[in-house]
């Protein structure tokens, strides 16, 4: 009831001709945004998150949640008419969605993916008014070890399943857990790997890492490989409006989506792959038609793209209310709130429970105001993809320069941003993922102090973590997610060894 | 100028050589942050290392992945990570786009610097029109200052050269 009763004020907040101008200028600019090639929504969120510097928290929120809701749209719209997707959840919707472009479908395509986003992210975000208090709840009964533990769980599942090996995506983790070191210590202040530069005692700053890994890293692999790679962008031919057919092929993966979606993006752990995947490979395995998977089935877009927005959505609870981000693009917004000094947590929604429940409320409206602008304004998107590349990248460049520079005046993070610009574009070559890296670097801090809190509380004792029951289970959980793909191969390989072996 | 990409495929042990490579890092970034960490003091009244214990977990964690991947690779059992061709001469420009503003920002001021990014980014992506991009990318720089620093209220350098 009370829930109910905060969520009405929220949308009194943000029902405010100010605020509805801010949510639409979000959902406006993250869409473009997230349509340009190769920017995928977090790194839409990164490069937008400056321009929210000058702003009061709660509009600064209400336009971030525009943005997060605008850039997977844009990002879907891009998936769907250009053969490169721009991160790895809207992998599903450019197979498909990319197939139903090229046979002259493109309208359906993008009409199926606007209207399923819509119903998931009005679904998943009234599940999320309910799943954050509940989360709440459950945090108030963690202590610093159940803490500390959910938080090795969920950077283990969301490091060790990206990417194309678990080594690589902890390795990538333990990079990202470096950078957070360096700066003073959280609790005793000493100096730590700022090697004498002054600069570094305030820690490397996130957004500028963020823009780094992705935005110029990108940048580098895409100039990299443009000698050699030609795009193509489809035309959107035709109608966009869909048939009464591809409606009702449409509107029980829209369900199924958001069912699957949304729960696996409410827990603190996986990341933003497993639901979309899962839900191409049911609607794969339910359809009738399955030898039209890949060549352009509605239901292949129709589904992912549900889940993907569903799981968008209740990744916000865990965010919100533990403060543990499950994706990119929720680590960015984590660190939008770091800008503004409003830490996640049960906490909040004690004590600022206007910027909590405003956020909320305007993600109701900011997937209302998707589906009004832009099923029409389609062409003005199809427009922005056709910008030539020198000036896409060009303009990517200066706005992550700025970007870099605005937050402190300091030249250093230009530096900063061409260092870890450079690493982010070895790694992309070497096939290490880049975003357990940046969840590292954000989560890092908060994990340090809950582990040296929890031996502060057991008197130095390191089992504590195992004594308690559910620090515990969080721990069994994250080796068995961690081993599983490498026990479950070496089973395979010693099968075929032995089918190998037999007369 | 054509660039000279690398036209070579890459060959299985090629392959392998760049992942070694990648794990041996891996351990020696881990030695190299455990002797860091031995540099800061030690915790005291149960907080267990103190500044010690976040940088030993990090440098256990870094040499246990950097193994896995190195013998990984010397296995020949590690992931087939697909390999591209790669041409540098555009990655350069990128560099070369956030070098110069590093030197010249405080002396220009934001919109020239502007300029020259976004002529070095497009030239990176073989554009052979240098000063229409300088010019849209002084127009850019313009425009992004005047939102800046009028209507966000933050400020943007205006370059000692100018008197800012």
């Amino acid at each position: 009831m009370e829930t109910l009763l905060a969520l009405a004020n929220g949308f009194a907040i943000a029902l405010t001709p100010g605020n509805i101008v801010f949510a639409a200028i979000g959902v406006t600019l993250g869409t473009a945004v997230g349509v340009l090639p190769g920017i995928g929504p977090s790194v839409t969120v990164a490069l937008l998150l400056p321009l929210t510097f000058g702003l009061d928290p709660v509009s600064a929120f209400i336009m971030f949640g525009g943005i997060y809701y605008g850039a997977q749209y844009g990002g879907s719209t891009a998936a769907i008419l250009l053969n490169t997707p721009g991160e790895a959840n809207a992998m599903m919707t450019a197979i498909e969605g990319n197939a139903m472009a090229r046979s002259g479908r493109a309208g359906p395509a993008l009409a199926t993916a606007a209207i399923g986003s819509f119903i998931a992210g009005t679904v998943a975000t009234i599940g999320l008014t309910f799943a954050a208090p509940a989360l709440v709840e459950i945090a108030l009964m963690l202590g610093p070890p159940e803490f500390a533990a959910l938080m090795v769980l969920s950077l283990t599942t969301v490091s060790a399943l990206f990417g194309s090996s678990a080594a690589r995506g902890l390795f990538a983790l333990c990079l990202g857990l470096l950078l957070g070191t360096v700066g003073l210590d959280p609790q005793l202040g000493q100096p730590r790997f700022a090697f004498g530069v002054m600069e570094l005692l305030d820690g490397i700053d996130t957004v500028v890492v963020a823009v780094g890994l992705f935005a110029i890293a990108e940048t580098m692999h895409v100039a990299a490989r443009y000698p050699f790679v030609r795009e193509s962008i489809l035309a959107v031919k035709g109608s966009i409006w869909m048939s009464r057919e591809e409606w009702s092929r449409s509107w029980k993966p829209w369900i199924r989506g958001t069912a699957i979606g949304f729960p696996l993006g409410a827990i603190p752990a996986g990341g933003a792959e497993v639901p979309t995947v899962l839900s191409y490979m049911t609607e794969k395995r339910i359809s009738k038609r399955p030898e039209e998977f890949g060549k352009g089935a509605i239901e292949g877009v129709a589904g992912p793209e549900a889940a993907n927005n569903a799981s968008a959505a209740g990744a916000i609870a865990p965010l919100l209310a533990l403060g543990i981000p499950t994706s990119a693009t929720a680590a960015m917004m984590l660190a939008g709130f770091q800008q503004f000094g409003v830490r996640p947590g049960p906490m909040l929604f004690d004590t600022k429970p206007e910027i909590v429940w405003s956020l909320i409320a305007s993600l109701y409206i900011g997937n209302v105001l998707l589906l009004v602008l832009n099923l029409p304004l389609i062409g003005m998107w199809v427009r922005l993809l056709s910008i030539p590349r020198q000036w896409l990248f060009g303009g990517i460049l200066c706005f992550s320069v700025l970007g870099a520079y605005a937050i402190n005046a300091n030249v250093i993070d230009i530096l900063i941003l061409l260092g870890v610009g450079l690493s982010g574009f070895t790694m992309r070559v070497l096939g290490v993922p880049v975003v357990p890296c940046l969840l590292g670097l954000i989560l890092g801090p908060m994990f340090e102090l809950q582990l040296r809190r929890s031996l502060m509380l057991s008197l130095g004792d390191p089992t504590v973590f195992l004594t308690r029951p559910l620090s515990l289970a969080f721990l069994l959980l994250a080796v068995a997610f961690v081993a599983a793909p490498s026990i479950l191969r070496w089973k395979r390989a010693r099968a075929l060894r032995r089918e190998a072996a037999a007369p | 100028m054509p660039e000279q990409p690398d036209r070579q495929a890459d060959t299985p042990a090629r392959i392998e050589r760049r992942d070694a490579a990648l794990g041996l890092f891996g351990i020696v970034l881990g030695i190299a942050v455990a002797a860091g960490a031995t540099q800061f003091p030690g915790g005291s009244n149960y907080d267990v290392l103190g500044p010690r214990l976040m940088p030993s977990i990090i440098a256990a964690g870094l040499a246990l992945t950097g193994l896995t991947i190195l013998v990984g690779a010397l296995r020949g059992t590690g992931p087939r990570v697909e390999r591209e061709e790669l041409a540098l001469g555009p990655v350069l420009y990128v560099v070369a786009a956030l070098v110069v503003p590093m030197l010249v920002i405080r002396l220009i001021g934001w919109a020239p610097t502007c300029a020259f990014i976004f002529a070095l980014g497009a030239r990176a992506f073989a554009s052979n029109r240098p000063l229409l991009d300088l010019a849209l990318g002084a127009a850019f720089g313009g425009a992004t200052f005047a939102m800046f620093n009028y209507g966000l209220g933050l400020s943007l350098p205006v370059g000692s050269l100018f008197g800012g």
